[in-house]
C-alpha cells in the first residue's frame, strides 16, 4: 500500500545552481514523500513529467530571474492540459517579495523564499496538499 | 601503472634537506617538562580530558584542536626551509617581500545586465568614476551557451548577466572602452564557453586595431565549475572539457601573453558545500593535470605557472583560513620546484583571490553579515592573499545595493588604513598554533592530492563521480549539523530573535533585451556570409576531432559572426553528451 | 469502470499514468480495469535491463531509445531506484538521464522506488506491464537498481535480461555472489574504453564458456549469452547491442519461448492475486475476531508459539486440521 505524496522537483530553465532543491529534495524524502527529480528544465518537460509520474506537486527552483515568465508559461500548459486544479504547484529560489502576489495569481500556490526551514517547507506542501488534494 | 606520486616525489626530494630547528634539545625538554607539570597540577581534569576539541564551523576543516599550542608542536620548525621570509621560498609568509606595504588589495566591481549596449554604458560610467579594473558577468543563456533567440532561453536573457551571443555583441559591449588601459576580468567560468567568448572578445579587440599582446584582464576556464558545479540541461564529457581547458591555456599563452588563462576555482566548488581542505586539494589537483598536460605538448612549466592563479572563499574557521592559505602556498612550491623543476620562482607562487563566503551570510538578522565579513577579511588580510572580495551583508538575498557595496569597499579601506595591520607581512608567522596548523593542513591537502592522483587524475575523479559523491557526502552531513545546531550560526539557529526578516530584492533588468538580441541575430544571420559560417564551423569540428588546438578555429568561428549556440552546438556533436552524477 | 482501461487501449497517457498511480496505491478499483486490459497484453518485448549502480545503466537505455525509435517502435521504461530505508521516502532519479524523451509521445518512462511495496516490487511492476504492453509499446524496458533480491524477482517478468557491468572496480565479483550473472542473456560492458573492459570481458567468457562475441542459438534452442561493449557517452556500441536484444527475441519466438513467458507471468499473476486476496481475508478476520486477539496475544506473551497458533487460525478459517 502506497499512500505517499508525489512531488516533482526541478530547476526552472538554465539555472545553475543545484544546492537549494538538492537540499529540499532531502528534506522531502526524509519527511516520507516520493521525490522525482529532474534537473533543468523548461515547462514543456516539467509537465510532461508530470503527467507520466501522477505527481501531486510540482515543485520549481528559480534563481535565474525567469520565475514570472517562465513560471507562468508553466502554470499555462498545465491549465490548457485541464490538469492544473489536480495539483498544487511551489516555487522557490530568488523570489523577489515584490512578485509573490503576482506569482499565487498566476496560480502559484506557495512561494518559499531563501531561508525557509526544513519544518516550513515540509509542513506547508503537506497542509495544502491535504488542503486541496485529499 | 605505477607513478609517483606527488607526495612521493616531494618527500623524497625533501628528505635529505638539512634542518636547522628553531628550538634547541634542551629548550625543548625544559619545556615538555614545565608543560606536564602544568598540564597534570593547573589544568582542570575536565580540560584535559578534553584537551582536543573540533570545531563546527560553517564549510570547516574539522581539523581537531588543543586547547594551547607551544613550542612542542612545532618543534622541528626549521625557519629557512619551512618558512623563509615573504618573497623567498617555500613562500609560506608571502609571494613579495613587501606584501602589503608594497601593493594594497586590488578592488574590483562586478557589472553586466541586460543587452551589451546596456553594459557598455555602465562600464563607461564606472572608468569614469576611477575604475582601473572591471568585471562583466554574462546572463545565464549565455553562460550555459545558448544564443538568446534559442526557445531553452525564453524568459532568462539578460536578467542575471549581460547577453552575448557573437562577435557582434562583444563590439558593442566595448565600444569606446580603452581596452589597451584597464584589466578586464571577463566572467567566463567554464573552459567550453571560455573557448567561444575569449575568441569573440579577441575578435572585437582586433577589429578595433587593437594588438592582442596590450590586452590584459583574466578568465575563470576551470572544469571544476563546469562539471561538477553548475547545474545543467548538457554536459560534454570531463575529458574533452578538460582538453578545451587546456587549449584554452595554450592560446593564450602564446597569442595574449598579459592575460590570465585560468583562475584555479575552489571558491564555487566550497561554497556549495564541501571542506576547507577539499576544496585545495581539488584545485590543485586540477593544476597539477594542467601543467601535467601542457608539459605533454611540449611547454616548459616555468612558460605556463608564471600566470597560473587560484581563486579561494574565505569561511568562519578565522586560523583555519590563515593557515591554508599559507599551507597552500608552501605546497603550491614545492609542487612547481620538486614535481615540475621549475626555475623561475614566479612560476611556484600560489597568487590568489580571495572571496568572503557566500554561504555564511544569513537573510535574518543581515547586519550581522558585516561583521561576518570583516572578520573573513581580516582573515584574509592575515593570510597574504593578493585580492579580496567582501560580500554585501544583502548578498545573500539581493544583488547588492550601492550602499552596501559600498560598506564592503569600505570594510577594506578601513582593515587597510585604521588598523595597521597591513604594516607587518604576516603578522602570525612564527604563532605555535598557526605554523602547527599550517603544517597540518598542508599535509591534508596533499593526502587528497594523493588520493586524486591515485584514482587517475582529477579528470578521472569527475568521470568517475567521484568529486560528487565527496561534495554530496560533506554537504549532507553539513546540513545535518546546521539542522541539529551543532553548526551554530547565530541569528538562525542559535541566539534568534524575532525581528522580522527582510524582503528579498532582486535587481529589475530592464525589459526588452530579449527582443533586442533576437532583432540582431536576426539581422546578423541575413547580413554574415552564411558560406564562411558553414566552412568555419566544419573546421572547428574537425579541429575537434583531432588533436590540434581548437582556438583558433573558435576565433575564426568568431571572425565569420558565429553565434554562440552555433558554436556549442559542435562541441556537442563532435564530443557526445555527458550525464553528471547526481547524489542526494 | 473500464474508464481507465479506455483510455489506456486509446494510448492516452493521462489514462494510463492514472491507472499505474492506483496501482501504486494498491487500490481496488485496478483489478476491474486490469480485467479489460489483460486480453490485449502479451505482445510488447519485455527487457530488464540491471546492473550495479554506476554502471551507466540509464545513460544506456537513453541511447537505446533513439535506436529503437528509429526502426519505429514505441518505448516504455520502469526505472526502479532505490529508496531511503528510513523514512519510507524516496528521491527517483533515473528520470533525469532520459530526459530528452520526455517531449517524446512515444517513449513513456515510469519511475517506482524498491521498497515499500507488500509483496515485493515485482507485483507492481507486473501490472505496470501490463498497462504499458496494453497502451500497445513495442519495447518495455524494465530498469533495476542491481542492489538485491529485485533482479532475480523480476526475471520472470521479462522475455531477455541484460546485465550491465563496467570493468575495474571489482564490482562484478560482488554481482556474482548475488547470482545476478547467472539470470543474464547479455552482458553489456560498458564504458569499455576504460582499462580494464578487455579483462572483464575475457573473464566473462570464460566463466560462461561463451566461445565469441557473437550470439548463439544453439541447435536445441537454448541461447547463449552473448557479450557487448558499449560507451553510452558516445553511443559505441550500441547498435549492436540492440539488435542483438532483437536477435534473442527472434529466438525466443522461433523457439515458442516468447509466449510462455507470458503465460508464466499470468500464472505468476494468479498466484500473486489468489495469495493476496487470502492473506488479506485472513488479517481482516484477525483484526476484529476476539478470539483470534487473544491468540495472538498469547504469542505475543510468549505464553505460545508462531507454530502452535497458526494451526489454531487456520483450522477454525479453514476447516484444517494437520
Amino acid at each position: 500500500m502506497r499512500k505517499n505524496i508525489k512531488v516533482l522537483l526541478s530547476t526552472l530553465g538554465l539555472d545553475v545552481h543545484s544546492r537549494g532543491v538538492f537540499t529540499v529534495a532531502k528534506y522531502l524524502r526524509d519527511s516520507g514523500m516520493e521525490v522525482i527529480y529532474i534537473g533543468n528544465s523548461m515547462p514543456d518537460e516539467i509537465i510532461r513529467a508530470a503527467i507520466q509520474e501522477d505527481a501531486d506537486i510540482i515543485g520549481v527552483s528559480s534563481l535565474g530571474g525567469a520565475h514570472l515568465t517562465l513560471g507562468g508559461d508553466l502554470i499555462n500548459q498545465f491549465k490548457k492540459e485541464g490538469i492544473k486544479d489536480e495539483k498544487v504547484f511551489v516555487i522557490g529560489g530568488a523570489i523577489p517579495d515584490d512578485d509573490v502576489g503576482e506569482l499565487k495569481e498566476l496560480g502559484f500556490d506557495e512561494i518559499f523564499t531563501s531561508g525557509a526551514t526544513k519544518e516550513e517547507i515540509v509542513s506547508t506542501i503537506t497542509n495544502i496538499f491535504e488542503r486541496k488534494l485529499v | 601503472m605505477n607513478k609517483a606520486t606527488t607526495k612521493e616525489i616531494i618527500n623524497k626530494k625533501t628528505e635529505k634537506n638539512s634542518i636547522n630547528p628553531l628550538f634547541s634539545k634542551e629548550a625543548l625538554n625544559a619545556i615538555r617538562k614545565q608543560f606536564n607539570n602544568w598540564k597534570s597540577s593547573s589544568v582542570r581534569e575536565y580540560d584535559r580530558d578534553n584537551w582536543t576539541v573540533t570545531p563546527q564551523t560553517t564549510l570547516g576543516s574539522e581539523i581537531p584542536r588543543k586547547m594551547i599550542y607551544s613550542p612542542l608542536d612545532i618543534s622541528e620548525l626549521d625557519y629557512t626551509s619551512d618558512l623563509g621570509n615573504s618573497g623567498q621560498a617555500p613562500f609560506t609568509r608571502g609571494i613579495h617581500p613587501n606584501m602589503y606595504r608594497g601593493k594594497k588589495f586590488t578592488i574590483r566591481q562586478i557589472n553586466g545586465f541586460g543587452g551589451p549596449e546596456d553594459t557598455n554604458e555602465r562600464l563607461k560610467f564606472m572608468i569614469k568614476n576611477g575604475a582601473t579594473g572591471l568585471s562583466v558577468i554574462f546572463d545565464i543563456p549565455t553562460v550555459q551557451m545558448y544564443d538568446s533567440d534559442d526557445p531553452i532561453s525564453k524568459g532568462q536573457v539578460g536578467t542575471s548577466g549581460v547577453a552575448i551571443d557573437s562577435s557582434s555583441d562583444m563590439d558593442i559591449l566595448f565600444r569606446d572602452i580603452p581596452l589597451e588601459d584597464i584589466t578586464i576580468s571577463i566572467v567566463t567560468h567554464y573552459p567550453s564557453n571560455t573557448a567561444i567568448l575569449f575568441p569573440m572578445f579577441l575578435v572585437a579587440a582586433e577589429r578595433r586595431g587593437i594588438p592582442w599582446d596590450k590586452l590584459g584582464g583574466s578568465v575563470q576556464n576551470d572544469i571544476t565549475l563546469e562539471e561538477v558545479v553548475r547545474s545543467g540541461s548538457e554536459y560534454i564529457p570531463p575529458r574533452d572539457c578538460f582538453r578545451i581547458q587546456c587549449d584554452n591555456v595554450e592560446f593564450i599563452r602564446k597569442n595574449v601573453p598579459n592575460w590570465n588563462f585560468i583562475t584555479l576555482n575552489g571558491y564555487n566548488l566550497r561554497d556549495f558545500g564541501t571542506s576547507s581542505i577539499t576544496e585545495m586539494a581539488v584545485a590543485i589537483s586540477n593544476g597539477i593535470q594542467t601543467i601535467e598536460t601542457l608539459l605533454a605538448r611540449g611547454y616548459e612549466a616555468d612558460w605556463i605557472a608564471k600566470r597560473l592563479a587560484f581563486f579561494w572563499s574565505i569561511s568562519n574557521d578565522f586560523f583555519d583560513e590563515v593557515a591554508r592559505i599559507r599551507a597552500a602556498r608552501r605546497l603550491w612550491y614545492k609542487i612547481m620546484k620538486y614535481k615540475f623543476n621549475a626555475k623561475d620562482s614566479r612560476s611556484m607562487w600560489m597568487r590568489c583571490h580571495v572571496q568572503t563566503s557566500g554561504l555564511t551570510l544569513t537573510r535574518q538578522e543581515p547586519l550581522n553579515n558585516i561583521v561576518r565579513a570583516a572578520l573573513q577579511a581580516l582573515s584574509a588580510t592575515f593570510s597574504g592573499a593578493q585580492s579580496l572580495h567582501v560580500d554585501s551583508y544583502d548578498e545573500a538575498y539581493a544583488v547588492p545595493t550601492e550602499e552596501s557595496a559600498l560598506l564592503s569597499l569600505r570594510t577594506q579601506q578601513i582593515i587597510q588604513s585604521e588598523t595597521a595591520v597591513t604594516e607587518v607581512v604576516d603578522p602570525l608567522g612564527g604563532s605555535y598554533y598557526i605554523e602547527a596548523l599550517t603544517n597540518d593542513i598542508e599535509k591534508r591537502i596533499l593526502d587528497e592530492v594523493s588520493e586524486i592522483e591515485k584514482l587517475g587524475g582529477y579528470v578521472k575523479a569527475i568521470e568517475s563521480g567521484w568529486i560528487h559523491r565527496k561534495v554530496a557526502n560533506y554537504f549532507h552531513s553539513e546540513q545535518a549539523k546546521m539542522g541539529k545546531g551543532d553548526i551554530k550560526i547565530v541569528g538562525y539557529n542559535c541566539y534568534k530573535s524575532s525581528y522580522k526578516t527582510p524582503p528579498i530584492d532582486v535587481f529589475k533588468y530592464p525589459k526588452g533585451a530579449e527582443e533586442r538580441q533576437k532583432k540582431k541575430l536576426a539581422k546578423l544571420k541575413d547580413s554574415r556570409n552564411s558560406r564562411k559560417v558553414e566552412d568555419a564551423l566544419k573546421s572547428l569540428e574537425e579541429a575537434c576531432r583531432s588533436s590540434t588546438n581548437i582556438i583558433p578555429y573558435s576565433v575564426e568561428c568568431a571572425r565569420a559572426g558565429c553565434t554562440e549556440g552555433e558554436i556549442f552546438k559542435v562541441f556537442k556533436k563532435a564530443y557526445g553528451l555527458w550525464k553528471p552524477p547526481v547524489f542526494f | 469502470m473500464g474508464y481507465l482501461a479506455d483510455g489506456v487501449l486509446k494510448k492516452d497517457i493521462k489514462a494510463a499514468a492514472k491507472l499505474m498511480r492506483y496501482i501504486e496505491e494498491d487500490d481496488i478499483k485496478t483489478t476491474g480495469e486490469l480485467k479489460l486490459l489483460y486480453p490485449h497484453t502479451g505482445n510488447s518485448h519485455v527487457i530488464g535491463i540491471t546492473g550495479l549502480p554506476g554502471s551507466g545503466k540509464s545513460s544506456l537505455i537513453d541511447v537505446m531509445i533513439d535506436y529503437f525509435k528509429s526502426s519505429n517502435k514505441t518505448v516504455g521504461v520502469i526505472a526502479i531506484d532505490p529508496t531511503s530505508p528510513f523514512t519510507g521516502g524516496s528521491i527517483l532519479g533515473d528520470r533525469i538521464r532520459m530526459q530528452k524523451h520526455s517531449s517524446d509521445d512515444d517513449v513513456f518512462i515510469k519511475s517506482l522506488p524498491n521498497k515499500g511495496w507488500r509483496g515485493g516490487i515485482s507485483k507492481a511492476t507486473s501490472k505496470m506491464i501490463t498497462v504499458m504492453d496494453a497502451m500497445g509499446k513495442d519495447i518495455i524496458l524494465v530498469e533495476t537498481a542491481g542492489v538485491g533480491q529485485t533482479e532475480v524477482e523480476i526475471k520472470n517478468l521479462v522475455h531477455t535480461t541484460v546485465v550491465v557491468l563496467v570493468g575495474g572496480f571489482g564490482d562484478y565479483i560482488q554481482i556474482i555472489k548475488a547470482g545476478i550473472l547467472e539470470i543474464a542473456d547479455i552482458f553489456v560492458i560498458n564504458k569499455a574504453d576504460r582499462d580494464n573492459a578487455k579483462e572483464l570481458e575475457s573473464d566473462l567468457k570464460s566463466m560462461f564458456s561463451i566461445d565469441d562475441s557473437k550470439s548463439k542459438v544453439n541447435d536445441n534452442g537454448t541461447w547463449t549469452p552473448s557479450i557487448y561493449l558499449t560507451e553510452a557517452i558516445n553511443g559505441k556500441g550500441v547498435g549492436k547491442l540492440t539488435k542483438g536484444i532483437l536477435d534473442h527475441k527472434n529466438c525466443l519466438k522461433k523457439t515458442g519461448k516468447f509466449n510462455i513467458y507470458f503465460k508464466k507471468k499470468s500464472k505468476e499473476d494468479l498466484k500473486e492475486i489468489i495469495s493476496d486476496y487470502i492473506t488479506s481475508l485472513v488479517f481482516l478476520r484477525l483484526e476484529s475476531d476476539s478470539l483470534f486477539k487473544k491468540l495472538v496475544k498469547d504469542l505475543t506473551d510468549s505464553s505460545s508459539d508462531p507454530y502452535t497458533v497458526a494451526e489454531k487460525i487456520l483450522s477454525k478459517i479453514l476447516s484444517f486440521k494437520k
